[in-house]
């Protein structure tokens, strides 16, 4: 399994990655779940969120990815109704930020491991807690700056298709 | 010393055919794999990397055979033997179940309702029991039949990849029976 795009996150007026998915929680809930097109081996879940803080509740703000039909899916594929915003009362955990440079790449899942990571603890949406874990430095001063994917194999949608029909 | 020549011969010998094999047996996704991670190693840009993966790890590598050829045959051996063999089954995924000690006290649809219904101050949320998720509660809704007892339950489960998670929610209850549930909060424990 190859390491895999991050969900985005602005927070403190920054984009960045995170290596947590609140949006299984909602499908797992019950929440309708579109069935999305699997068109990269970094993206095994076929669609990519952007959230944001504001006043310490977590909001889903943006949607992309493929459809199984060709379509593309925005908020109001999952959310009718809420095309721009959608609270995420379901989600209650730990969202893991990786920050500082890589220290170890792991071809897997969110394996890699980074300087520090920025856990933010949310009940019920709701922020009510963060710490951060030092890590160790990276003894490589050219290794790569914040989360992020190295390489990964993208299928065409006609060789997906043909997958499919097999 | 003549036996030192005849086993370092052997050793020879043998990385000839291991070499050999493993050139006829691999497969074409395998040396995809292992191409596409060495592109992910972040030392691949370092002026060593080149002539380290390509010269000194497999001259090490051969040289340790030679070596060590009794070893290498043998985990070659098992290698082969175990590749034989048809793949072992993952046990079933346990289904989660609500059981009777899990459950904590009887709640009315009315009770529950206002308990959970989902506030926010930008209105990104239907004002409606579970929020955005009151359709599923709606389909769960229906499962009530007259004489049923509606109880909340908390329970921690273990998931896939041994991932602990604390289960919240609401159940039928049938008489005795334990019937379906709504699970309303997931909380994932460990990070």
């Amino acid at each position: 399994m190859t390491a895999q795009i991050g969900e985005k996150l602005i927070y403190e007026g920054r984009q960045v990655s995170m290596c947590s998915e609140p949006l299984n929680q909602f499908f797992a809930l019950g929440g309708a779940c579109p069935e999305f097109e699997f068109t990269c081996t970094a993206l095994w879940r076929g669609y990519v969120g952007t959230w944001e803080i504001i006043n310490d509740r977590l909001y889903l703000i943006g949607l992309t990815g493929t459809l199984k039909d060709g379509s593309e899916a925005t908020l109001e594929t999952v959310f009718q109704g809420y095309p721009d915003r959608v609270f995420a009362h379901w989600y209650s955990g730990t969202l893991r930020i990786p920050e500082g440079r890589q220290i170890e790449y792991v071809h897997m899942g969110y394996g890699s491991t980074y300087e520090r990571d920025r856990f933010l603890k949310f009940e019920k949406g709701i922020l009510v807690g963060c710490r951060v874990r030092e890590n160790g430095t990276a003894g490589d001063s050219n290794s790569t700056e914040g989360y992020g994917v190295g390489a990964m194999t993208v299928f065409s949608r006609r060789a997906n298709r043909e997958k499919g029909d097999q | 010393m003549t036996y030192l020549y005849w086993y370092l011969g052997i050793g020879v010998s043998v990385l000839v055919i291991i070499f050999t094999v493993h050139q006829l047996t691999k497969s074409k996704q395998e040396q995809e794999i292992a191409d596409l991670i060495a592109a992910f190693d972040p030392n691949r840009e370092q002026w060593w990397w080149k002539p380290l993966n390509n010269f000194v790890m497999p001259g090490l590598a051969a040289a340790a055979v030679v070596a060590g050829w009794p070893v290498a045959l043998y985990w070659k051996a098992k290698e082969m033997i175990e590749a034989r063999q048809p793949p072992r089954t993952e046990p079933p995924q346990k289904k989660f179940e609500v059981a009777r000690e899990h459950l904590q006290r009887q709640w009315t649809i009315a009770e529950v309702e206002a308990a959970e219904v989902v506030l926010d101050p930008l209105s990104a949320v239907p004002k409606a029991p579970f929020g955005h998720l009151n359709p599923a509660w709606e389909v769960f809704k229906q499962s009530i039949a007259e004489g049923d007892q509606l109880w909340g339950f908390s329970t921690v489960w273990e998931a896939e990849w041994r991932q602990n998670e604390l289960r919240e929610g609401y159940v039928i209850m049938r008489g005795d029976t334990i019937g379906p549930y709504f699970i309303a909060r997931l909380t994932i424990i460990s990070e």
